[in-house]
């Protein structure tokens, strides 16, 4: 599995009703809605030996809600639901900021960027 | 093709330390070489000793001799296998699920041999191969860990000469090797 199907494997319990590994809502989506970027970046973050040892996953997971049915608590559920749980690279998934971006539509959209650690 | 004086230097790839044994009779002799995982940054610093005798205002002489090299090497793992060979500390499988690296009081810091290369040197030039034969700790973090991050234990150290005849006084090498030898095997060499 990879690390954006583990983090979407996270979401799906929660009361967000479709999940898509995509940037964008596709016109039949059905809200709330979130879809997964990943990775955003894969950098390096421990080297040893002239090697890499291990890099470090940037993730966005993006969260869309109508306006009128907006629940701000559905942006901290999938926070908990993401936030210090033990992924299969043996490393935690950190949400490390969350961000309320603008959107046309009567859409309030927060995008949460997921951390997590990995052996090379 | 001669062998090599110089070269410019990138990067480090592999450290190893040798627990030392004796140092005396001919030879010293070390037990089996034991990796220092991730190695990322080493150092190699001279330490001297200096006197010099003024008089009518100006310094008339001075007298300088390398007494000691100064040391140090940053790595990637914690290993209860490294801290035996540089702090005497005693590592056992206690069952089969379950390590133990014990670390008394009043133990005397034991000697080591410590070795580095780094690959990635001039063309022609495969590896330069530094070599310290008798070493000694003295400081570092040998475990410091923060929030989400990669902990990387570190220890500096002193190399000093050889008592054993054959080696006398024996304190380094840095060899430049044209073909590939990596680090030591096992010391001396």
């Amino acid at each position: 599995m990879s690390i954006g199907a583990e983090v979407k494997a996270l979401v799906d319990p929660t009361a967000v009703t479709e999940t898509y590994r995509a940037g964008y809502v596709p016109e039949d989506a059905a809200f709330p809605y979130a879809s997964f970027l990943d990775p955003v970046s894969d950098a390096i973050d421990l080297q040893g030996d002239a090697q890499t040892l291990a890099r470090r996953r940037l993730l966005q997971v993006d969260l869309f809600q109508v306006e009128e049915d907006f629940d701000p608590a559905l942006v901290d559920a999938v926070v908990a639901v993401i936030d210090g749980v033990k992924g299969t690279s043996g490393f935690r998934f950190r949400v490390v900021d969350v961000n309320a971006l603008p959107e046309d539509d009567d859409l309030i959209h927060h995008a949460l960027t997921v951390s997590v650690a990995r052996l090379s | 093709m001669a062998a090599a004086h110089e070269t410019i230097l990138f990067d480090v790839h592999d450290f190893k330390v040798y627990p030392m044994i004796s140092d005396t009779g001919a030879s010293p002799v070390y037990g089996a070489a034991v990796d220092v995982y991730g190695i990322a940054e080493v150092g190699l610093d001279p330490n001297l000793i200096t006197a010099e005798l003024k008089g009518d205002g100006v310094v008339i002489a001075k007298k300088g001799k390398l007494d000691r090299l100064n040391s140090s090497a940053t790595y990637g793992r914690l290993s209860g296998d490294v801290l035996d060979v540089i702090i005497g500390s005693v590592t056992t499988e206690r069952t089969a699920d379950h390590t133990r690296t014990e670390i008394e009081a009043g133990v005397s810091l034991p000697s080591f041999g410590a070795a580095f290369v780094i690959e990635d040197a001039d063309n022609g030039i495969e590896d330069l191969v530094v070599v310290m034969f008798k070493c000694q700790i003295t400081g570092g973090t040998l475990l410091g860990q923060t929030t989400d991050n990669f902990g990387q234990p570190s220890f500096e150290f002193e190399a000093i000469g050889l008592q054993a005849s054959a080696f006398l006084n024996k304190m380094a090498y840095v060899d430049f090797h044209n073909v590939a030898t990596g680090v030591p095997a096992s010391l001396p060499i």
